[in-house]
C-alpha cells in the first residue's frame, strides 16, 4: 500500500511545527546573542547547523551535539565580557531549543503527522519556559543576595550542594 | 525514597552553609584553612565531572513499543522469497560456484544455485504440463536451450551459472544487475507466457515495501505486556550531566554566571520529580454504521475525558483500531491537554473488510509538564460500541430459518456409510449383536457359516469445511492487503451456509491458526456458531500464528477427528508445498477432498510470477490426483463464484 509507506518515510514537515519553530528561533536567538564574539559565533554556527540536522534527520544525537555547541558558544561569550545576568539569559534559549526539539521529535514518533499537536506543543513550551524562569530567577536572587567576594569554601560547598542535588533528583 | 534520602540532606546542609557563608563571608575566615576549602571544591568538581561521564554513558530505560493502528500486519507477499535470492545474487556467490564446479551438500547453497534449483523445476514441471514432455526429456531440452525462442532465457539453464560478467561489475560503487539475474528473469518469463499466463515485463520487481520481512509480520499487532509503565524519557539524565558540568567548570573557572545555569537543571529535574505522569481519563467511542458492507466506510468519533482532579498536561491517545481494518481517512491518535472535567473528541474513517472485528483496548502516553517522565498504559472504554460487525450475512440475508422441505433429499453425493438401509452394499462376516433380520441365510446354507448384509445408510453426507490457517498460508497479494486465511474464513462461511440452507449437516474447522473446530450438524443455531467461528479472530486470525504446524501432523489430527464418512473441503491458497502435502494425506487416508483456493499471487512481476507458476502447478499436481480444485479470486466475492456456478 503505497499511501502507508509515505506515511513512515521521514519527512522534513513532518515534525510539529511550533515545537520545532520554537526550537529554530531559539537557536537564531543564541546566535544573535553570541554574534559579537567571532570563537563563540562559531560555535554557535556550527551547534545550530547541528540541531537543525538533527530536527531534519531525526538524530537526537545530533541534536545533544548540536545544543551542547551551543552552550560552549554562550560560555565563551558569556566568560569573557558577559556579566553573570547575561550568561543566564543566553542560557535559557539554548535550553528551551533543547527541550522543545526533542518534544517535537517525541511527538512525531508516538503521535505521527496526522494528528492535531499544537495545544500540547503550547502547554509544554509555556511549562518549560515557565520552569526556566522560576529556576534561573531563584538563582538569580540568590547570587544578588552575595555581597562582597565569595569565600572558596561557599563556592566548594555550593558545588557540593549541586552535586548533591542532582543525584538525588535522579 | 531512602536512595535519594542521604544526598538530599548533604544538599540541604550544604547549600544552607555555603548561603550563610556567602551573606556573612567573615565566618569562612576562621572555619578552614583556605588550602582545606580548595581541596574540598577541587574534590567536588572532580566528583561532579566524575558523574557526569557515568551518566553520559549509562543506557536509556527502553522504548515502550507502541502499536501501529493505522494499517494491519504486514504480510508476506508470494513471491518474496525469490525476489530476495535475485537480490542477494552477487559476484561473491560467483566466486563460491567457481571454486567447486559441482555443489556437492557440503557447503551453503549460494543464492545463484538457489535459483537455478528452484527455476529447474519450475520449468521441468511447465514443459511436462504444457508440451507433455517427460522429467528426463524436459531436462534434455532446457540443457540444450531449444526450449524458448528469447537467447537471454534459454541461456540461464544452457550456459551454465557462471555468464561472463560485464567490465561495470567490477568498478567500486557500481552494481549492475548480473547476467545471471537477467537470465532468470527472462526465464520466468518465458515460463509464464509458455504456461498461458499473463507474463510481466523481465525488468519488473516488487516494491520494496513487500521485499522485507517487517517485525509486524513476526511481532503483536497490539502489545500492551507490561503497561502500565512509567519511564523516564532521558531528559532527566542529560540535564544532570549538563548541571555537573556547568557547574563543574563555573567554580574551576572562577564564574559564577556558569554556575547559576546549573539552576535551570536543577529546576526541570525538580519538576520530573515533584509531578508525577498520572491522570484518570475515561474514553467513549461511537461507529457510525456499526454494521456495515464490505468496502464502505465506518466513522469512528472517540471522546476522551479527563475524570480526575489533576490537570493532564501532555495525553497523547491511540484508539486500539482492529487488526483487520485500516484507517483511510483521518487518524487513530490523538494528543491534547485536558483540565479536569473537560473532554476533546477526534474522529477518523475506517474501511470495512468482512469479520467481526473488536477494538483493542486504546493505549495513552501521559506525560509530565516538562516532559522528563511518562507512563503508557491501557485506557477502559466505559461507554459506546467495541466491536464492529461486517458480512458474513445469510444468503440473501434471510436470517429466518430454511423453509421446511416436503420431500428431505439425501444430498447430490453418496454418503459412504455402511448400515440398515435398503440397498445392498455387501456381505460381512457376523458379529454377536447384528439383528437376525440382517443375516444372510443363503450365505449360512451355503457355507455354513453366518453372515450379516450390509446396506447403504440413506444418510446425508456430513460436509467439514477446514480453512487453512497455518502461518505458511498467511500471504497476501500486498503486504498490507487482506491474507489468504480471513479470504478462506469468508469462503468458508459462504460454503458451510450454502450447504446448511441444501439440508447438509457441516461443520468447520481450522489448521493452524486457532485450531477451532465446530462438529457438523444442522439447525439455525449451528448456523450462528459457525458464523461466530468463521468471523471472529478466535479460529482464523488477522496475526500470523507464530509456531508452524507440521502438515502431516495435521492430517493426521484431522483423520483422527473426522469420520470417514465426512466429505472435507479445504480452503487454502496453496502458496507452499505443505498445503499440497496436507490436502494429498488426507485423500490418502481416505478422506473424499476437495479443495477452494484464494488466488492471492500478483504475477504482475518477475518474482510474483514465479510464485503465481508454482501455485499453478501444485494446483494442476492435486487435479491429476482426482482431487477436485476450485480457483477463486479473492477479489470477486466467493458467493458471486458460488452462484455463477450454480448457474452454469
Amino acid at each position: 500500500m503505497p499511501q502507508i509507506a509515505d506515511r513512515e518515510r521521514p519527512s522534513p514537515a513532518g515534525l510539529p511545527r511550533f515545537s520545532a519553530g520554537v526550537s529554530i528561533a531559539s537557536v537564531l536567538a543564541v546566535l544573535g546573542l553570541v554574534a559579537s564574539v567571532p570563537v563563540a559565533l562559531a560555535f554557535a554556527g556550527g551547534g545550530g547547523l547541528a540541531v537543525v540536522a538533527g530536527l531534519l534527520r531525526r538524530s537526537e544525537l545530533a541534536l545533544t551535539a548540536g545544543v551542547s555547541g551551543l552552550f560552549i558558544a554562550v560560555i565563551q561569550a558569556g566568560t569573557g565580557a558577559g556579566s553573570p545576568e547575561w550568561l543566564l539569559g543566553a542560557t535559557a534559549p539554548v535550553v528551551l531549543a533543547w527541550v522543545t526539539a526533542r518534544h517535537a521529535l517525541r511527538l512525531e514518533t508516538q503521535i505521527g503527522v496526522e494528528a492535531p499537536t499544537l495545544r500540547v506543543e503550547l502547554v509544554h513550551t509555556i511549562s518549560v519556559g515557565t520552569l526556566l524562569t522560576a529556576g534561573g530567577g531563584v538563582g538569580y536572587l540568590i547570587y544578588r543576595s552575595v555581597t562582597g567576594t565569595p569565600s572558596p569554601l561557599a563556592l566548594g560547598l555550593l558545588l557540593l550542594a549541586v552535586v548533591a542535588f542532582t543525584v538525588a533528583l535522579r | 525514597m531512602s536512595r535519594r534520602r542521604l544526598p538530599t540532606i548533604v544538599g540541604l546542609l550544604a547549600i544552607s552553609a555555603g548561603g550563610l557563608l556567602l551573606a556573612l563571608p567573615e565566618l569562612g575566615g576562621g572555619l578552614l584553612p583556605r588550602v582545606v576549602a580548595t581541596l574540598l571544591t577541587v574534590g567536588v568538581g572532580v566528583a561532579a565531572v566524575v558523574l557526569a561521564v557515568g551518566q553520559l554513558f549509562d543506557s536509556d530505560e527502553q522504548e515502550t513499543r507502541l502499536p501501529t493502528p493505522e494499517r494491519r500486519p504486514r504480510y508476506r507477499v508470494p513471491g518474496t522469497a525469490f525476489a530476495e535470492l535475485l537480490d542477494r545474487s552477487s559476484i561473491v556467490g560467483r566466486r563460491a560456484v567457481d571454486d567447486t564446479d559441482e555443489w556437492d551438500g557440503a557447503r551453503e547453497r549460494t543464492p545463484r544455485e538457489r535459483i537455478h534449483a528452484s527455476l529447474h523445476e519450475l520449468a521441468v514441471d511447465v514443459l511436462g504440463r504444457t508440451d507433455g514432455d517427460r522429467p528426463g526429456a524436459a531436462a534434455d531440452r532446457l540443457a540444450g536451450g531449444n526450449w524458448t525462442d528469447d537467447e537471454v532465457a534459454a541461456a540461464f539453464f544452457a550456459d551454465g551459472l557462471r555468464p561472463p560478467l560485464p567490465r561495470r561489475a567490477s568498478l567500486p560503487f557500481v552494481r549492475p544487475e548480473l547476467p545471471i539475474v537477467t537470465r532468470a528473469r527472462h526465464a520466468v518469463v518465458e515460463l509464464a507466457e509458455q504456461r498461458g499466463a499473463d507474463a510481466p515485463a523481465p525488468d519488473s520487481r516488487l516494491v520494496p515495501a513487500e521485499t522485507t520481512d517487517t517485525e509486524d509480520a513476526t511481532g503483536e499487532y497490539w502489545p500492551t505486556d507490561g503497561l502500565p509503565r512509567t519511564r523516564s524519557t532521558g531528559r532527566t539524565k542529560r540535564v544532570s550531566v549538563a548541571v555537573l558540568l556547568a557547574s563543574a567548570g563555573g567554580v574551576v573557572m572562577g564564574a559564577p554566571g556558569a554556575v547559576l545555569t546549573a539552576t535551570f537543571g536543577v529546576a526541570l529535574a525538580g519538576a520530573a520529580r515533584i509531578w508525577e505522569p498520572t491522570g484518570d481519563i475515561e474514553l467513549t467511542r461511537t461507529l457510525e454504521p456499526q454494521t456495515p458492507t464490505p468496502g464502505t466506510t465506518v466513522e469512528v468519533t472517540v471522546t476522551v475525558r479527563n475524570v480526575g482532579k489533576t490537570t493532564i498536561p501532555d495525553l497523547r491517545l491511540l484508539d486500539g483500531v482492529p487488526a483487520g481494518l485500516t484507517v483511510c481517512s483521518g487518524s487513530p491518535r490523538t494528543t491534547t491537554a485536558l483540565r479536569p472535567g473537560t473532554e476533546r473528541s477526534f474522529t477518523y474513517t475506517l474501511t470495512a473488510v468482512p469479520g467481526n472485528h473488536t477494538f483493542e483496548p486504546p493505549v495513552a502516553v501521559l506525560s509530565d509538564f516538562a516532559g522528563a517522565r511518562e507512563t503508557v498504559r491501557t485506557v477502559a472504554v466505559t461507554d459506546g460500541h467495541e466491536s464492529l460487525t461486517c458480512g458474513f450475512e445469510r444468503r440473501g440475508g434471510d436470517g429466518s430459518a430454511p423453509h421446511q422441505r416436503a420431500t428431505p433429499l439425501p444430498g447430490q453425493q453418496e454418503a459412504g456409510v455402511t448400515g440398515s438401509g435398503v440397498e445392498f452394499d455387501s456381505i460381512r462376516a457376523y458379529r454377536p449383536g447384528d439383528p437376525a433380520s440382517r443375516i444372510d441365510w443363503h450365505h449360512r446354507a451355503k457355507i455354513g457359516e453366518l453372515a450379516t448384509v450390509e446396506f447403504r445408510e440413506p444418510r446425508q453426507p456430513r460436509v467439514a469445511v477446514v480453512v487453512d490457517a497455518r502461518r505458511a498460508a498467511y500471504v497476501a497479494a500486498a503486504s498490507g492487503d487482506i491474507p489468504a486465511p480471513r479470504h478462506g474464513a469468508a469462503a468458508a462461511y459462504t460454503i458451510a451456509d450454502q450447504l446448511l440452507d441444501d439440508g447438509v449437516p457441516v461443520g468447520v474447522g481450522t489448521v493452524g491458526g486457532g485450531d477451532r473446530w465446530v462438529l457438523p450438524t444442522t439447525g439455525e443455531r449451528h448456523r450462528v456458531a459457525i458464523q461466530t467461528c468463521l468471523a471472529g479472530e478466535a479460529a482464523v486470525p488477522w496475526t500470523p500464528p507464530a509456531p508452524s504446524t507440521e502438515s502431516t501432523d495435521a492430517a493426521d489430527d484431522l483423520t483422527a477427528r473426522l469420520g470417514p464418512d465426512v466429505q472435507v473441503i479445504v480452503v487454502s491458497p496453496l502458496c507452499d508445498d505443505d498445503g499440497v502435502t496436507l490436502i494429498r494425506r488426507l485423500a490418502e487416508a481416505g478422506q473424499s477432498v476437495s479443495v477452494v483456493s484464494p488466488d492471492c499471487t500478483a504475477p504482475s512481476t518477475v518474482a510474483g510470477a514465479c510464485a503465481h507458476l508454482d501455485r499453478e502447478n501444485r494446483l494442476s499436481t492435486l487435479r491429476e490426483h482426482d482431487i477436485p480444485v476450485r480457483n477463486w479470486n479473492p477479489e470477486t466475492p466467493f458467493r458471486e463464484v458460488q452462484a455463477r456456478a450454480t448457474d452454469s
